[in-house]
């Protein structure tokens, strides 16, 4: 072993972490809720900024507070959408009645790949 | 009639090629040190490293190409090609550079065969990229700090085996 192998390897060692430099910054913002009614997008933001967000036909208000994406209001008979919860990355919040669909996308904290209920 | 060393070095170079080819092949039996990445211990790369430093460059970019051409070939896993001859490239070019550094004594064979492990990787991560998308850059932290121990004992080998045949080249020389 001679001195350039401790250079040679410390540069491979080093380089071979910078891809974690570089991906671990993303996590913070990348966060995405989108909400959508008949399908169309109609609105679609950062999880960490707040929001509230009032359907066009006035059925759900949907509101984005702390990271969280809840429904606030909403004149559907079975109200399963209000008691649901926060929305998160593999359980949308989804008011069937009025076909609004709360949707989280990207990096997030959830580090599991599916869920059965 | 080509000339006794020219005879005597193309041997070499087909001599080393077969070598790598049946040491990869080999090699290509056992499971990868960790699943799912792959980084195998590359003792193929021994060969190309050993034509490099007691032949030429040339002669070492021809073991490490015919090797890429000809394993695919060999063992019928075609698809890995692409892959493993950017990997193969990427890692002669490392090496041929960092040559110089051997040659004044900077460098052992361990440093060089690490940078070349390292490049390997390199390369072929940076096919990936263009292949599936930035997905793959997730995996290089492990392919790369697993080629340094690969590319160390990879240099270890090729180290003692100069040693060995220091010897015994140079008597053979002689008689030629």
């Amino acid at each position: 072993m001679k001195r350039g192998d401790f250079a040679v390897i410390c540069a491979a060692a080093l380089l071979s972490l910078l891809p974690l430099l570089l991906l671990l910054p993303q996590r913070g913002g990348a966060v995405r809720v989108a909400v959508l009614q008949h399908g169309a997008v109609i609105y679609d933001g950062p999880l960490s900024e707040d929001a509230r967000i009032v359907t066009p036909e006035g059925g759900n208000v949907i509101e984005i507070k702390n990271g969280e994406a809840r429904m606030l209001l909403a004149d559907c008979p079975d109200g399963l959408c209000l008691r649901a919860g926060a929305a998160g990355a593999l359980h949308p919040l989804v008011c069937l009645p009025n076909q609004v669909a709360v949707i989280i996308s990207g990096e997030g904290g959830d580090a599991l790949d599916a869920i059965t209920q | 009639m080509p000339s006794r060393s020219k005879v005597r070095r193309l041997t070499l170079v087909a001599l080393l090629c077969a070598m790598a080819l049946a040491t990869q092949y080999f090699e290509a039996l056992l499971p990868p040190i960790v699943p799912a990445i792959p980084v195998r211990l590359g003792l193929a790369n021994l060969f190309t490293l050993y034509a490099l430093l007691r032949l030429s460059r040339l002669d070492a970019l021809a073991v490490s190409l015919l090797r890429c051409l000809l394993f695919p070939l060999l063992s019928g896993a075609v698809s890995g090609f692409f892959y493993a001859a950017a990997g193969s490239l990427s890692a002669f070019c490392a090496m041929a550079l960092l040559l110089p550094l051997y040659a004044c004594g900077t460098l052992s064979p361990i440093g060089l065969s690490v940078a070349g492990a390292f490049f390997f990787n390199l390369g072929q991560t940076l096919v990936g990229l263009l292949v599936t998308g930035p997905a793959m850059l997730a995996y290089f932290p492990y392919m790369g700090l697993l080629s340094i121990p690969a590319g160390a004992a990879t240099g270890l080998a090729c180290l003692l085996l100069i040693r060995r045949l220091a010897g015994r080249e140079s008597s053979a020389s002689s008689r030629s």
